[in-house]
């Protein structure tokens, strides 16, 4: 079986972003990207199967610009077979991403489609959902658990109220979260040695995708900086407190 | 733009006649340059003017020679002559709008004028604390006129060089007027001795005299300690140290409060937290209406704004905070909190002067080599070709070698082979009392966030071949070192002959986790902190343990970084055995030979395990293999391959960070024969 990852370049998770003056984005110039993090669990979860016996091929895929070739690397370094860079230099929405991997999907016929659950710069939550509808396929999204078994995948899912699991018929989709697993590290031996892994070029009009955005951003501001706490002397004190806030009666 | 939280901290100050531009006040320190590397002190404290330090203070500066401290290079205003170097430092701090401050002060009996060959005077006839064969004599009412002259003409001399703030320092017991201060150092029965207003009269007249002289334009602060920390002997805050403040009150411009004694003031790490004294110093405004300013290794700055606003202090104090970075009140101002060099409290800057060296410092690579290499901590100088680097190890050394290229916009990797970084610096952080050297390695991996020319590999070991084959121009090996295990360091120069490997380990094998049962014998041969350290660590898990030394000190070193007396009391209180003056010269079959240092003579004493923390060898195969074969190298494309750090040689963490440090600076220098830093010569005095 054949497991399809995408993967993100987005700002590494260590940086502290900045809203560019303009207040149109966050500033990218020169700050440090990495693969999403949820993305490497996935990566390493689609590797886990393979050497389980469970999956014969991983192909990793990214939309991006040409930079998101380090990004596929590092999945090939941590054990992918082949990586598809689907080369964009504007902004895709998850929507675009989605048409684009469900046209990849056409070509290479994976078994699971296994993605993280949201890229940590836009926090969508919303392109392996929306695969799974344009593909017609079933999705086990937030999971803590992938087991594969004969023509299904049952997926373990975090939800609100503790933990779901639900059984799909491949081919599925699968969302990470997580608790899935802790990826290992894409060392620069193996990095060196991805650079032999095959890796494809492409755009998405060769798909036939059209990715030009359905949202317009109004504006980008950083979070209201925190305000200074107020030290109470008696319990009396804090529930008459609360109680002009009006979150006590 | 400053976050309004910390706001409070550049609000003006005035002391006396002059105003502090904000609350950020460099504390007198030294710094093991002094006369002797005049430009080299001034470069310095010019540094930490630029900074953003709203005062900076000089060294302690000797006044006369009846009280010579030397070998130890401080700040000296004996004669006219010497008004050139102080004013140099007065000039740089002037450049960026601070405040200059000197710490005139006269050693009293703690001097033991090896230079001058004068008699210490003292208050009272004592023998000096060091072990010299040398004893002062009680100063008759001559000598304390003599004494308040010569701080008159030093004061003179100081305004004249251009200082805003002349002290009387009044502290740390090396000083006179504390000397008579304390009932410790001053027997007199006539009117400097006896009450508490008696003794505090040589320190009365000294600040008029001081004020009288320079008080119109310069501030007149006093360094007085409010506490010895000798319990009822001795001046406590609550009573005789709020007292003769009260006392004195009118008399000081601001008073820079110390608790006890150096190794008390530049309290290490390993044995207390920030602000460790605020209760001592708390007593102090209460009486009196003069600006306050104390230090406790403050480096968060809700800290310093916590002091302020709790009415602690008035001017935020710091010495080591400044050693570490001289630019944390612009780093404050300007909202780079993740950008400050926070101190880990080693005390390596302590042991620059304690060895007569100039100032070093393990965070700030930069400390003592503004002058004499020209190195600006914030500053690199801008990459000279494409090169692409890589760093095959991430401790201290590769972590600062990382950054300093990544700042100076050079394309590196740098690889470990461990899942973290950090290298010793995250390991030896796990020890009993270290976390705080732990920020090592913190404020690099900050640092390396904002590279986005650096990467980072984890988990991946190199082989030679790897590196060959990685497509970088330059290489730098940073593998640190490995504890021996065949007991050779200063002892045993040849490996240990009787010596039975099954039961033998070293710091790594503890670091690492391996469990060993007691009865332990720890052979510390090595003499700094991780004989000690180990030693605690194996008590710590209830381990019968046994330190033995050569030295008649446990961690004899740590002498210079004022830790060693209360390592020592540490390990006594926690139940490890200690024999000192003894080598370890056998073990075999749970059978330890012990051998007397000065006579030889052999004892037994029998053991589960031995630790052996005598010396390290550089992890340098890896290199070896690399620059045995230069056409290799050259089929590689490979320009040059270079070990830095402790895999060149084992030594301090200081050492690795400035070897880091230095590379990634100057690697393209061709290495000549020239000194490599700039340095002053003495003037030739005059001649038949």
């Amino acid at each position: 079986m054949k497991i399809l990852v995408p993967v993100k370049r987005v700002i590494d998770y260590n940086v502290k972003p900045r809203v560019k003056m303009d207040r149109t984005g966050v500033d990218l110039t020169n700050v440090k990207m990495s693969m999403n993090p949820f993305d490497e669990i996935a990566v390493e979860e689609a590797i886990r199967l393979k050497e389980k016996g469970a999956a014969t091929e991983i192909v990793a895929v990214s939309v991006g610009p040409q930079k998101a070739q380090d990004t596929l690397r590092t999945a090939l370094a941590m054990g992918a077979d082949r990586a598809i860079l689907i080369q964009t230099d504007e902004e895709v929405e998850p929507l675009a991403v989605a048409k684009l991997l469900k046209a990849v999907m056409d070509e290479e016929q994976p078994g699971i489609v296994l993605l993280g659950k949201q890229a940590i710069d836009d926090d969508s939550n919303q392109t392996g959902q929306m695969l799974a509808a344009l593909s017609g396929r079933p999705q086990g999204t937030f999971a803590s658990k992938v087991e594969v078994k004969g023509d299904k995948v049952e997926v373990t899912r975090e939800v609100d109220g503790g933990l779901e699991t639900v059984s799909l018929t491949l081919p599925a989709i699968v969302t990470t979260d997580l608790r899935l697993n802790e990826p290992r590290y894409a060392s620069l031996p193996n990095i060196m040695k991805a650079k032999t892994k095959p890796m494809a070029n492409k755009t998405p009009a060769e798909y036939g995708v059209d990715i030009a955005p359905r949202l317009t951003t109004l504006k980008v501001e950083e979070p209201a900086k925190r305000q200074a706490g107020v030290k109470l002397g008696s319990v009396d004190e804090l529930v008459a407190k609360l109680k002009d806030l009006g979150v006590a009666k | 733009m400053t976050n309004s939280r910390y706001e409070i901290l550049f609000e003006p100050v005035r002391i006396g006649p002059v105003t502090a531009k904000n609350r950020f006040y460099q504390v007198p320190h030294c710094n093991g340059m002094g006369h002797r590397a005049p430009s080299g002190m001034a470069g310095m404290r010019r540094m930490k003017a630029e900074g953003g330090w709203g005062v900076i203070c000089t060294e302690v500066c000797e006044i006369h020679p009846s009280a010579d401290i030397s070998p130890h290079s401080e700040a000296r205003l004996w004669d006219d002559r010497d008004i050139p170097a102080l004013a140099r430092a007065a000039d740089g701090i002037h450049e960026f709008g601070a405040l200059a401050g000197v710490e005139l002060g006269h050693h009293g009996f703690r001097a033991q004028n090896r230079t001058t060959r004068e008699v210490p005077i003292g208050p009272s006839a004592h023998a000096v604390a060091s072990y010299d064969p040398v004893q002062s004599r009680a100063m008759d009412k001559q000598d304390i006129h003599n004494l308040r002259r010569w701080h008159k003409a030093a004061a003179l001399r100081a305004k004249r060089a251009g200082f805003d703030l002349i002290y009387v320092y009044a502290a740390h017991g090396l000083v006179t007027p504390m000397q008579f201060l304390s009932r410790k150092y001053n027997q007199r029965t006539d009117e400097y001795g006896g009450s508490l207003e008696n003794r505090a009269r040589l320190l009365r007249e000294l600040i008029e005299d001081t004020k009288e002289a320079v008080g119109g334009t310069c501030a007149v602060p006093v360094r007085i300690c409010i506490d010895e920390l000798i319990g009822a002997g001795g001046i406590c805050a609550s009573e005789e140290g709020k007292d003769v403040i009260e006392m004195l009150s009118g008399h000081a411009d601001l008073w820079d409060v110390t608790v006890g004694d150096w190794s008390d003031d530049s309290l290490p790490s390993r044995f207390g937290p920030e602000a460790a004294y605020e209760d001592l110093v708390a007593h102090v405004k209460k009486v009196t209406g003069k600006p306050v300013v104390g230090v406790g290794r403050f480096t968060s700055p809700d800290t310093m704004v916590a002091q302020v606003r709790r009415g602690v202090l008035d001017l935020v104090g710091a010495a080591r905070p400044s050693i570490a970075d001289p630019f944390l009140p612009n780093k404050i101002r300007d909202d780079q909190l993740d950008d400050i060099r926070e101190c880990i409290g080693c005390n390596i800057c302590a042991a620059s002067d304690n060895t007569y060296t100039p100032i070093r410092c393990t965070q700030n690579p930069t400390m003592g080599e503004e002058w004499r290499r020209g190195w600006h901590p914030e500053i690199m100088p801008a990459k000279e070709s494409e090169d692409r680097i890589l760093i095959v190890g991430a401790g201290p050394a590769g972590l600062e070698c990382a950054v300093t290229l990544g700042k100076r916009g050079y394309q590196v990797a740098l690889a470990d082979a461990r899942e973290e970084l950090g290298g010793r610096v995250a390991r030896e952080s796990r020890l009993p009392g270290l976390s705080e050297w732990g920020r090592v390695r913190e404020y690099r991996m900050s640092q390396l966030h904002q590279l986005p020319d650096v990467s980072v590999f984890l988990a991946s070991t190199m082989s030679a071949q790897d590196i060959l084959d990685a497509e970088f121009d330059r290489i730098v090996l940073a593998t640190g070192s490995s504890w021996r295990r065949d007991g050779v360091a200063r002892w045993h120069r040849n490996p240990m002959t009787r010596l039975q490997a099954a039961q033998v380990f070293t710091p790594d094998d503890i670091m690492d986790g391996v469990a060993i049962e007691g009865p332990v014998i720890v052979f510390d041969d090595d003499h700094y902190y991780m004989g000690g350290a180990i030693a605690e660590r194996l008590r710590d898990q209830g381990r019968d343990v046994t330190l033995v030394t050569p030295a008649p000190l446990v961690s004899a070193w740590t002498v210079n970084t004022l830790e060693q007396t209360r390592i020592q009391a540490r390990l006594l209180r926690k139940g490890v055995k200690i024999l000192t003056s003894r080598a370890l010269t056998g073990f075999v079959d749970g059978v330890a030979t012990l051998a007397c240092a000065f006579t030889g003579e052999e004892a037994q004493a029998g053991f589960n395990a031995a630790v052996l923390a005598t010396s390290r060898s550089a992890n340098d195969q890896l290199y070896r293999e690399l620059v045995a074969d230069e056409a290799r190298l050259k089929a590689a494309n490979i320009k040059s391959v270079t070990a830095i750090g402790d895999s060149l040689a084992p030594g301090t963490i200081a050492q690795a960070v400035f070897g880091g440090h230095r590379y990634g600076r100057e690697f393209e220098k061709p290495v000549t024969d020239d000194v490599p830093f700039n340095r002053e010569i003495s003037e030739l005095g005059p001649w038949p």
